[in-house]
């Protein structure tokens, strides 16, 4: 090491020597005093550019990373309620729509609705329709019409809440009469008798399906029951 | 139990969050007061470079589980440091350089000489071109090694090598210089 690289040396770092640096400057005074004139400098310099730290900074540091994690934990609780007052609401809703969706709940309160649907549109059709139409029909719940003192006006497919059933209506000597064939795996609750003010009902459970009846006469409905009891024979 | 499972999964959090807390307090205590000074060395205000360090170690706390080496936790400070100064730039765009800079002094028991010849090595050192600066002043108030600061100026060692020895030779030949004026003119 010549002269020149042992002072280029010890200009850039004064501080970390190495070995050979430091055995170096042991032997030769001149660059111990030039090692000791740098340090005076460096030194010179820490002192100008060292202002008083305020007493407060290390404190207020502390207390500002304090205020900072408080209002990320509120924002947190802010959130959270926001969130669970969503959730509170959607649920509310979905709720109320499946109550409007589904409002009728019990098998009486269903079949009572359908034949108010189907109610206007009967007067336009009683034509009697032939029993192999409705047999076909009936063969889906493995049912089967005979010949009987009664007409089959309508007979359609309808849907008792995800229950395909079927929907007759029979033109009997007493008036109209209403028959659900219901299939016996359906989602409402079973009910043997209902009515409202315009029409009763009667719900009869056989081995295969629930057979429900709606009339607006008791008369129609205690012969019509008997007479579709005759005729509609299920499979075994 | 049912609490139980509960209480021990609490047990196990909780020293992660004292430890990011215990670890932060230690970053302040131990280098607060550095790049306290670094601080008002680039901004040259002692106002705004305290609100430089603010800014500095809340957005430490943020980041603080990026930490993963305590040794390097200086150089990383002085790294946000930097960043946030540069930011501090972007927001807008003033001219600070008005402000007196003998706010840097530290004027405790000092003699009218010594006062004088502070604010001559004051000049002398400003007089220098930043990129020689900025490498020994990193060296003279953070402590660092040449790595690190290659690592933090984002330059290979013998770049901030050569910068050090640059500005210690410049420094000491205008002081010279300043030395051998005065004698002339005394």
């Amino acid at each position: 090491m010549d002269e020149l690289e042992v002072r280029r040396r010890l200009l850039t770092d004064p501080y970390r020597l190495s070995a050979e640096q430091q055995e170096q400057l042991k032997q030769d005074p001149d660059s111990q005093q030039f090692h000791q004139d740098i340090l005076q400098l460096d030194q010179q310099i820490r002192q100008l550019l060292s202002p008083p730290v305020p007493n407060t900074l290390e404190h207020s540091l502390l207390l500002q990373q304090h205020k900072y994690k408080q209002q990320q934990q509120k924002r947190f609780y802010q959130h959270l309620v926001a969130l669970a007052a969503s959730v509170a609401f959607l649920a509310g809703f979905a709720l109320n729509w499946s109550f409007f969706l589904y409002g009728s709940q019990s098998l009486g309160e269903n079949s009572l609705a359908h034949v108010y649907h189907e109610e206007p549109y009967m007067q336009q059709r009683m034509t009697a329709l032939s029993l192999a139409d409705v047999n076909l029909k009936l063969a889906d719940f493995d049912a089967q019409l005979s010949a009987s003192d009664y007409n089959v006006v309508f007979a359609n497919y309808c849907n008792f809440r995800g229950s395909r059933s079927l929907h007759l209506v029979l033109d009997t000597e007493q008036g109209l009469m209403t028959v659900f064939v219901v299939p016996k795996e359906n989602s409402l609750s079973f009910e043997a008798e209902f009515h409202d003010d315009k029409y009763q009902g009667r719900s009869i459970a056989t081995h295969k399906a629930i057979l429900v009846m709606v009339s607006d006469k008791a008369e129609t409905l205690q012969r019509g029951e008997q007479q579709v009891l005759n005729s509609l024979q299920f499979k075994a | 139990m049912w609490w139980s499972t509960a209480n021990t999964a609490e047990k196990k959090q909780r020293p992660e969050k004292e430890q990011r807390q215990h670890s932060y307090m230690q970053l302040v205590h131990l280098y607060h007061a550095d790049l306290y000074r670094y601080s008002c060395w680039i901004c040259k205000n002692t106002d705004i470079a305290e609100d430089l360090v603010q800014d500095t170690y809340l957005r430490a706390w943020k980041s603080i589980d990026l930490l993963q080496n305590e040794a390097s936790a200086k150089a990383w400070l002085f790294t946000i440091l930097r960043h946030e100064n540069a930011r501090r730039f972007e927001r807008k765009q003033f001219q600070y350089q008005e402000v007196e800079q003998d706010l840097l002094l530290d004027e405790h028991q000092v003699s009218p000489e010594q006062l004088y010849s502070q604010q001559q090595l004051l000049k002398q050192l400003e007089s220098l071109e930043p990129e020689y600066s900025e490498p020994l002043i990193l060296q003279l108030i953070g402590g660092f090694s040449g790595d690190e600061i290659a690592q933090l100026l984002s330059l290979n060692l013998n770049t901030v090598n050569t910068r050090l020895f640059r500005a210690r030779k410049q420094l000491r030949d205008l002081l010279t210089d300043e030395s051998a004026r005065e004698r002339k003119n005394g």
